[in-house]
């Protein structure tokens, strides 16, 4: 198995796929406790479907590079879900249903119709549940990836505080002088960035698991939300380098994978949770 | 689904196999595969990593074109303008991620010289593109099997 | 100066106005409780005053050096603070994020500040603990110990002894009554509970049906004088 990996390792793209995989991990798991925490999971699964609509659109137009476009829409959509959130004309879940269901019909029915791609399914299926798409990175979109997860995490470290009392009590934030729908317009941008980024990893109907999944794991057994950040960052991190070595060993589509793997570490932390408290009580 | 899958498989099969009637007339580059040297050995990786490479090769030929390529898969065939194409397919289990490659045999044009549709082969051949028309195609030339 | 002055003021939801016409003044250093119906709008006039919502009419200013950040506000817990993974230190240190503007990180002034407040609530044991696993009071010491953080001079509290038993409710009285006493802070405090309302407050504000402001003693007065006990009208 060693001779195995080693043989894999001269491939280029597997190291791409590894450091490109591993950075995407570790900032999608950062946003992740404020995403369970408010609610606003839903909105991150949306926004992951108006994703595949967009890069559905990039394929009929026959774009060379669709990140750049991908990431555009998606930002533009977060921003208005976010609005719509508020204003409260058409419920803020249904509009994101809505508007998630319908980039995702949208956008399967241009590539079918438009589509030069010989292999449609393929990337179809890729977008969807990313089999193998962190694999087939060019060399522009290892580098806007790698770019891109560098931005999301140092934005995450510097306004970690500000994150953390918007999520945690955002009116008492705003009525104490904090710019909370500032902030809350910040997040939304990086989630949608996150999104894009993630879409490469695990696919757009995945992106989910690989937000909530470390958060949800490190809640079980920590307690601060400093050590829960780190904790799902190190899960998240871990999980994808594992799940991404496990699927070109044994050949299983990397997103599925993934998360996968995911699950496990989920499970395996509920455990660790419910043994720790018996000890305790 | 699964006609859906077949549909697309055929269409796939159809693009990359079609329209080579002129056999190759614009390739590029032509090496006879040496015996015994394999540059690119397919049959050794899981089905993801042949996908992916699979891919690479497409999408950046440049580093590709003129190295041989070993790989192994079942036989596809598809049936162009008095002539029919092999195509050698790598199947993953949701046939979705298929990748193939279409094959000429080495100083053959018989079809009674090409195995049969859904035999397992290994073929060994040199990479390397065309043009018809617009499109652009790839194909192992001067292939050996076994 | 009073430091806040509510002018005429009207509110309500989509053209829906529940409550009309309400001025009052605060000055510094008193104890206000707002008490009046469910869905009268006490909530609603706190979150006015705390500029998370604009009136419909009318005008809320602040005076006496008062700026609307510096108002330390204990809301009333919502499902998302139930299951938030945070420890009490982070929680209460969160209170100082209002003045950071784009500072990135805590000073250790901040962070003095912080540890001072979780010792005038008394919950200095509990600093590393997790937050959900509080009991109901000590959850509320810790969000005033985080209100506190905010603000020196003035304490809106929206129901800060729901769902608390007896006991722990009278140590909380106690407990704002102290801070108001010794720190000279001023409280605004909504409350269903009239006869601790009267005790603590030295002025009432009742909205809903008829609007009253006043000094406890005029409340006192005025409901002897319709014949009825005090709180008798209310419902809880």
């Amino acid at each position: 198995m060693l001779e195995k990996l080693g043989l894999y390792f001269s491939f280029p793209f597997v190291r791409y796929a590894l450091i490109v995989g591993v950075l995407i991990a570790l900032c999608s798991s950062l946003f992740g406790v404020t995403l369970v925490l408010k609610r606003f999971s839903f909105i991150g699964d949306g926004l992951s479907h108006v994703a595949f609509g967009a890069m559905a659109i990039a394929a009929v137009i026959n774009l060379t590079n669709e990140m750049p476009l991908v990431l555009a829409v998606t930002v533009v959509c977060a921003v208005l879900l976010l609005r719509t959130g508020q204003n409260t004309k058409i419920k803020g879940d249904a509009a994101v249903a809505m508007i998630s269901v319908g980039a995702l019909a949208i956008g399967y029915l241009l590539m079918n119709l438009f589509a030069k791609s010989s292999n449609l399914s393929g990337d179809v299926c890729s977008t969807l549940f990313g089999s193998t798409s962190i694999l087939t990175l060019t060399k522009t979109e290892v580098w806007l990836c790698g770019a891109l997860s560098v931005v999301v995490a140092i934005f995450f470290l510097f306004f970690y505080h500000k994150i953390f009392s918007v999520t945690f009590d955002e009116d008492f934030a705003r009525a104490t002088g904090t710019k909370a729908q500032v902030y809350n317009l910040l997040i939304a941008v990086i989630i949608a960035v996150i999104i894009v980024l993630a879409m490469n990893l695990v696919g757009s109907l995945l992106i989910s698991a690989l937000v909530i999944f470390p958060a949800l794991s490190a809640m079980r057994v920590f307690k601060s939300f400093r050590s829960v950040t780190v904790c799902s960052a190190i899960v998240s991190v871990v999980c994808a380098l594992i799940g991404i070595l496990l699927s070109i060993l044994y050949g299983t589509p990397v997103g599925s994978t993934i998360v996968a793997v995911d699950i496990t570490a989920f499970i395996l932390f509920t455990l660790c949770g419910w043994l720790l408290r018996r000890r305790l009580a | 689904m699964k006609k859906l899958f077949s549909v697309w498989l055929i269409v796939m099969l159809a693009l990359l196999t079609a329209a080579c009637g002129k056999v190759a007339e614009t390739a590029e580059t032509k090496k006879p595969a040496e015996a015994g040297k394999t540059d690119i050995d397919l049959t050794v990786l899981s089905s993801t990593m042949v996908y992916s490479e699979v891919y690479n090769m497409v999408s950046n030929p440049e580093n590709y074109l003129g190295k041989t390529v070993k790989m192994s898969g079942s036989v596809a065939t598809f049936d162009g303008e008095g002539r029919t194409y092999y195509a050698c397919i790598i199947a993953d289990a949701t046939a979705c991620c298929s990748q193939g490659i279409e094959f000429l045999l080495k100083d053959s044009y018989r079809p009674e010289d090409y195995p049969g549709v859904g035999e397992t082969v290994t073929v060994t051949g040199v990479f390397d593109r065309y043009y018809e028309g617009e499109e652009v195609y790839y194909q192992l030339i001067d292939s050996v099997l076994g | 100066m009073s430091q806040i002055i509510c002018d005429r003021v009207s509110l309500g939801y989509d053209g829906n106005l529940i409550l009309r016409d309400l001025s009052f003044r605060l000055e510094a250093g008193e104890y206000c409780c707002i008490i009046g119906e469910n869905g009268s709008g006490k909530s609603t006039l706190m979150r006015t005053l705390l500029g998370l919502k604009s009136p419909s009419s009318g005008t809320v200013t602040f005076g006496d050096g008062l700026k609307p950040s510096q108002i330390g506000y204990l809301p009333q817990q919502t499902a998302v603070q139930r299951d938030f993974p945070a420890s009490v230190f982070e929680i209460v240190l969160s209170g100082c994020q209002g003045r950071q503007g784009l500072r990135p990180f805590y000073s250790k002034a901040d962070k003095a500040l912080a540890l001072e407040n979780i010792e005038k609530m008394g919950i200095t044991p509990l600093v590393k603990r997790c937050y959900r696993e509080l009991s109901g009071g000590q959850q509320q010491r810790v969000l005033l110990a985080r209100a506190l953080c905010a603000t020196g001079k003035m304490l809106l509290l929206d129901e800060p002894v729901s769902g608390l038993d007896p006991k722990v409710t009278a140590e909380m009285y106690e407990l704002i009554d102290t801070i108001h006493k010794r720190d000279g802070i001023t409280i605004v405090m909504i409350s269903h509970d009239i006869e601790a309302a009267v005790r603590y407050a030295d002025h009432i504000l009742h909205i809903g049906g008829d609007l009253f402001f006043g000094t406890t003693e005029e409340y006192l007065a005025k409901q002897a004088a319709i014949g009825a006990k005090p709180g008798g009208t209310e419902s809880c």
